[in-house]
């Protein structure tokens, strides 16, 4: 392959400090290189006068594969009658809105310039069948967090107060068999409580059977993370997800892990006061706060936006306690296997509704009143917030203040007015978006060679026409590259390619499946050896792709 | 005014899918216009020049050559009258608002899935889930009348919400399964497990079914007064609907499904 010229666009690389100079990248078999010496021939010219140069945008919690993802397509055909993606010489037929089809999924996202997306709930059992579906998913990049906290076997550990060096080994085996790249934790110890009928578990509430605590449980999780050097922080999701009042079991959390690296996802959903008329209010300046003044803490938002959705969760306490709100009126809340859970709720989002309005309302608060860009993330929680298509109309809501103002002008007026938003006046630059979407994921996660645009990065390079939408812009790019190869243009794709998995494999003492061997044996529904994950099998599944790994340990500097 | 016909010139090989040609969606059309419709044979896209030879005049009256391959007669149609003149294939009158449909033959099946209002008459039979729900919808058929010659296949009235469904001929197995609401008659025989799943409704049977579900209690015989009003009401549909007006409204009642509330009734006329 030759060398590829992106000739003379403005280039927003956070990463190296980047922020609208005009600048020339070139491009050789994938990966980015050093401008050549005089006299190599160039090609292939990208002309990228007049347009905005980017690294490939990183979704680093969105649900695309899995378990429930799979309940909530089959339980949704009038999303996927809704909403058809039909065939081209190029592309394969695929449906679906808010559960869309492995192809759609891929395809969408490498229209709209993402290169790389993370599911962040892959159940160990699952994870066979995660990998599956992420295989299926042209084009981008894919990864998993593998979820643990109400797993048996954990719990058992800290029951019998092994130590901390055994449940780091326990911990590292699990990422290596599941092919995970990070921990994830859902209601810490909850959604094994809720199988013992408790239908809330609360940071410092003892489990009715194990005896252990959420905090413990987060504590625990978030030593082995990192002590084992996995990048990722440990990715949580809370107690008491959607609870009026979660502003403090949220504050309580940041401080229950003593400074330890630690990741809150969906926290727009876990901000809630009890202030007000109607005992529901913004928790979001608190929240803020707190991260502001916690360096170990990150988020990412999982904004809402108002339509129809589907919800979908490890947590089956908070989907039972939302089922009654199911819309279309249907639900499911199960166990897996005894070591985890899941509930997927359909849900209709409204504008005029005063508790949608104000979670609206909270997650841009939330966006506007953090000010670390590299520790605050865009994202939905697709599909749980809304679709992932909507985050060009997101970024526009963070860029434009008049835009924003104007919107909030037209929710439920009750919840315009309990909310700070209007008197916000921050507006997110460019530069910053590039930041929450591109450089920040990188380094969250650990992926050396993504996310920026230096020599030695992979070329995952997106070009947008300058417009004066900002919306218009992000949803359909000029250029899309994955990997040196243009795979999309002016939002539609132009070539498939089926992207790697990204794995971390920290190390352990393989003295743990002395104990994990007999548990399989004797209460799993799968022997250990073919509970393990291997690499062939995310080729065959994935059209030949392969496991990247990533170095643990390695922390880059800022 | 003459209608607008649609002839299909050779046998369809594929099934087709006319959800594209209703009055509403054609009006103000030339017939030029309407034959360069983009249509759907199988997984290809063609025209409906190319599948039909299209005549007549600008109408909100639309008339098929019938063929049991054509699917989404009516789909969504809120105003206007369909004909055809024959078989027509599945998914007749789905979603359908208002206006009329008139099948002289006989239908597949999910005709009249959730229909919301309108009528759809079927001359032959009716296949399965006939004013059902489509799979994954919470909702069958939620107004309108529905009135089919013939017989009909399983599950007629699946999750129905509202409107009528009247069976000339037999039902199959199932009828008025998961039914919520509205008025289902049957006047030839009935299937096995009637009512299954059934929360409220009304399955009026002509012809006692011989086995019922133990979840359906016997509640004894009644003269139901809005019976009678129901009947009258009935009398210019034609025969065999018609022909009850004047009867005695003298019924023996079933509610169930208990496993499922309970509240449903199942009545057979005395
Ligand atoms: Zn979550
Ligand atoms: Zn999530
Ligand atoms: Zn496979």
């Amino acid at each position: 392959m030759g060398l590829i010229k992106f000739a003379g666009g403005k280039v927003f690389d956070p990463e190296n400090g980047v922020d609208g100079l005009v600048q020339d990248i070139f491009v050789r078999d994938g990966r980015i290189v050093p401008a050549p010496v005089s006299g190599e021939s160039i090609s292939q010219e990208i002309d990228c006068r007049g347009r905005l140069v980017m690294a490939g945008a990183i979704d680093m919690h969105t649900h695309i594969g899995g378990g429930k993802v799979n309940i909530a397509r089959s339980m949704l055909p009038e999303d996927h009658r809704g909403d058809l993606l039909a065939r081209t010489e190029l592309t394969r037929a695929s449906c679906g809105y808010c559960a869309p089809g492995t192809l759609a999924a891929g395809y969408r996202y490498a229209e709209m310039g993402y290169t790389a997306c993370f599911e962040p709930a892959v159940l160990p059992i699952n994870a066979r069948q995660a990998h599956m579906e992420m295989g299926d998913t042209p084009i981008v990049d894919k990864g998993g967090y593998v979820m643990l906290g109400s797993d048996d076997f954990l719990l058992r550990m800290m029951t019998a107060k092994q130590d901390q060096r055994a449940i780091d080994d326990y911990v590292a085996w699990t990422i290596n068999a599941a092919q995970a790249i990070g921990i994830k934790v859902v209601n810490p110890g909850g959604i094994s409580a809720f199988k013992f009928n408790q239908r809330s578990l609360d940071l410092d509430e003892q489990h009715p059977f194990y005896s252990v605590t959420p905090r413990q449980i987060l504590k625990v999780l978030a030593q082995a993370v990192h002590d084992l050097g996995v990048p990722h922080p440990l990715h949580v999701h809370g107690c008491n997800l959607g609870v009026p009042g979660n502003v403090d079991t949220t504050l309580a959390t940041i401080q229950a892990v003593e400074g330890l690296p630690m990741h809150l996802t969906h926290i727009q959903f876990h901000s809630y006061g009890t202030e007000g008329d109607r005992k529901f209010s913004s928790g979001a300046a608190q929240i803020a706060e707190a991260i502001n003044a916690n360096r170990n803490i990150t988020a990412d938002v999982g904004q809402i936006m108002f339509g129809q959705t589907v919800t979908a969760s490890g947590d089956n306490m908070s989907q039972h306690r939302n089922s009654g709100l199911a819309s279309p009126k249907k639900f499911v809340v199960m166990d897996i296997e005894c070591d985890a859970g899941c509930g997927v709720v359909p849900f209709k989002y409204r504008d005029k509704n005063f508790v949608n309005a104000l979670q609206w309302a909270i997650g841009l608060e939330i966006f506007l009143l953090v000010n670390d860009p590299w520790r605050i993330f865009l994202t939905t929680d697709h599909p749980n917030g809304a679709p992932f298509t909507s985050y060009p109309h997101l970024i526009k809501l963070l860029m434009d203040k008049t835009y924003r103002n104007a919107m909030l002008g037209t929710i439920n007026a009750d919840a315009a007015a309990m909310s700070t938003l209007g008197s916000i006046d921050r507006e997110y630059t460019m530069y910053e978006i590039a930041t929450m979407t591109r450089a920040a994921p990188a380094r969250l996660l650990g992926l050396k060679d993504r996310g920026h645009l230096a020599p030695g990065a992979a070329a995952d390079i997106v070009v947008y026409r300058e417009q004066e939408d900002v919306e218009e812009m992000f949803a359909r790019p000029e250029f899309v590259f994955k990997d040196g190869t243009l795979v999309a243009r002016d939002g539609r794709i132009v070539e498939v390619t089926w992207g790697n998995t990204h794995v971390v494999r920290p190390e352990y003492d393989p003295a743990i499946e002395k104990q994990l061997k007999p548990y399989f044996d004797r209460y799993h529904s799968i022997r250990m050896e073919n509970f393990k994950i291997h690499d062939d099998e995310l080729c065959e599944c994935g059209h030949g792709s392969k496991a990247m790994p990533h170095d643990c340990r390695y922390k880059r500097v800022r | 005014m003459s209608a607008l016909t649609f002839t299909l010139r050779q046998k369809a090989v594929q099934r087709i899918d006319v959800s594209c040609l209703t009055p509403e969606k054609v009006a103000g059309m030339s017939l030029d216009q309407i034959r360069t419709l983009p249509i759907h044979q199988g997984n290809r896209q063609v025209s409906v020049g190319e599948l039909f030879a299209v005549a007549g005049g600008v109408s909100d009256e639309l008339v098929f050559s019938g063929c049991s391959q054509l699917d989404h007669v009516g789909q969504g149609m809120s105003t206007g009258r369909i004909r055809v003149e024959g078989d027509a294939g599945a998914y007749v009158g789905t979603a359908m608002r208002s206006g009329e449909i008139v099948i002289s033959g006989s239908v597949g099946i999910f005709a009249a899935c959730g229909m919301r209002g309108g009528t759809l008459t079927v001359g032959g039979n009716a296949g399965d889930f006939l004013g059902g729900a489509l799979p994954g919808e919470m909702r069958g058929m939620r107004g309108g009348l529905v009135r089919v010659l013939g017989n009909a296949g399983d599950r007629a009235g699946d999750r129905m919400r509202r409107g009528a469904i009247l069976i000339g001929g037999n039902a199959g197995e199932c009828c008025a399964s998961r039914m919520i609401a509205g008025t289902i008659a049957v006047f030839g025989t009935i299937g096995e497990r009637a009512g299954y799943g059934m929360t409220r409704g009304t399955l009026l049977c002509a012809t006692a079914p011989d086995r019922i579900l133990p979840t359906f209690n016997e509640c004894g015989t009644f003269e139901l007064g809005f019976l009678t009003l129901l009947f009258k009401q009935w009398a210019t549909l034609g025969a065999p609907f018609a022909e009850l007006s004047g009867r005695s409204p003298r019924v023996q009642r079933l509610m169930g499904d208990l496993g499922a509330g309970g509240k449903g009734e199942i009545l057979v006329l005395r």
